[in-house]
């Protein structure tokens, strides 16, 4: 922006702001049009923030408070998507290159549809969900690494409502129920991967909850069924 | 590696290596709130706003590859990517059955979001005014109260809200480029 070159340029610059919002009164208007047409400095100024002034109108004055934040554990989930698809990925190359002819196909929306390669070093443990409506069915697989002591939850499901979002969450023993992300239902028959920043010991249930908190599976996890 | 020259001069322009775990949480770390608030205020759902900041991280490392801060800023290429999987977020919840006392659920087109985004930049760069400049833009113009009023309240002179206001728009500017806005 240019210099300030009078203590009368100062004065009118100032008014700047009024002007472009409609602000100034007749008289005003008219004797800084005619500062403006006479100074080519004053001129680019008001022309640089004549944009500014125009783009007022798209805030919605409703929107101006403070931004919601995000809750302060979205970071590990976004870090525990990225690292569980990257695990799967490496799998997945794992798979081919053992000729195993394990076909495995990652979709949007972090829902794998896909038979799955064993995971190496892995203790497996499958259990049922207790009371589920009837038209679905949903099993609940914890995989815990040697390497990791946070369990990983593989959902499988049929018959959920699709396009519903679902979060899916580990539960203590002390009944505090730690979430460890979402996935959308889709066309209702899927199954999803996710890393719980919860240990296996801890563990006492996993569960899903839908987006608006109708629907609740729970699936009691401290003894094994089968592994 | 990302960097593939262009300018690197500013803080989100430095090489971010996005298909390193580290290069997405500078990235987040950088750019997840505000993400984060766009989604809420778009989708108007929290929990949908959730899904759609790790959807919006886990494309990006996807699509690491194809990101060049010569082209876009990593901030304006998050944000596309944002309006992409919020699109299909908003779509999928529009497609599910309705429940009997919940609202209609529409989903926006693409030019609403579009539309969204834009108030937002505005939104986001008046946020981050000063108390003093914000102010009187809000009761000024979006209020449309007389100036006298107005510098009454605040118990300052007339002519300070009206050079306030010039003030206010010069950092208004100053917000709007930091964040890659374009006049």
């Amino acid at each position: 922006m240019g210099s300030v070159t009078t203590e009368a340029c100062r004065r009118w610059r100032e008014t700047l702001g009024a002007y472009l919002l409609g602000h100034l009164s007749p008289e005003e208007r008219v004797g800084l049009e005619a500062h403006v047409d006479g100074c080519r400095d004053c001129r680019a100024e008001l022309e640089e923030l004549r944009p500014v002034a125009v783009s007022l109108a798209d805030a919605d004055p409703g929107h101006l408070g403070k931004a919601p934040a995000p809750p302060p554990d979205l970071a590990d989930r976004v870090f525990a998507r990225v690292r569980d698809r990257r695990r799967l990925e490496r799998r997945r190359r794992f798979a081919f290159r053992a000729g195993a002819g394990i076909a495995a196909a990652v979709i949007a929306l972090s829902v794998v549809v896909a038979l799955r390669p064993e995971p190496p070093h892995a203790q497996k443990e499958r259990f049922s969900f207790t009371a589920l409506p009837v038209g679905t069915k949903a099993i609940a697989t914890l995989y815990t690494y040697e390497e990791d002591p946070r369990v990983e939850v593989w959902i499988e499901y049929e018959g959920l409502t699709p396009g519903v979002i679902y979060a899916v969450w580990v539960e203590r023993a002390s009944g505090d129920r730690v979430r460890c992300g979402t996935f959308d239902a889709l066309d209702g028959r899927h199954h999803t991967v996710l890393t719980s920043s919860v240990s296996r010991s801890d563990a006492a249930a996993v569960g899903l909850t839908s987006a608006d908190g109708r629907q609740v599976l729970r699936a009691p996890v401290t003894a094994p069924e089968r592994t | 590696m990302l960097r593939r020259g262009g300018r690197m001069d500013q803080m989100d322009q430095k090489a971010f290596s996005l298909d390193e775990e580290d290069g997405v949480r500078s990235a987040y770390r950088a750019y997840g709130a505000e993400l984060f608030g766009f989604a809420a205020r778009s989708l108007g759902d929290h929990g949908l706003a959730e899904e759609a900041v790790q959807e919006t991280f886990l494309r990006a490392w996807r699509a690491a590859d194809r990101f060049d801060p010569s082209i876009a800023p990593l901030r304006t290429w998050l944000y596309s990517i944002m309006r992409n999987v919020c699109i299909d977020l908003s779509r999928a919840r529009a497609a599910r059955p309705s429940v009997a006392d919940g609202d209609p659920v529409v989903a926006p087109g693409a030019d609403a979001f579009d539309q969204a985004l834009i108030s937002w930049q505005v939104e986001e760069g008046l946020r981050r005014l000063g108390e003093d400049h914000r102010r009187v833009i809000i009761e000024t113009y979006f209020r449309a109260r007389p100036y006298a009023e107005v510098a009454s309240e605040l118990g300052i002179p007339e002519g300070t809200v009206k050079s306030r206001v010039y003030y206010a728009l010069r950092a208004l500017r100053l917000a709007l480029e930091e964040m890659g806005w374009e006049a």
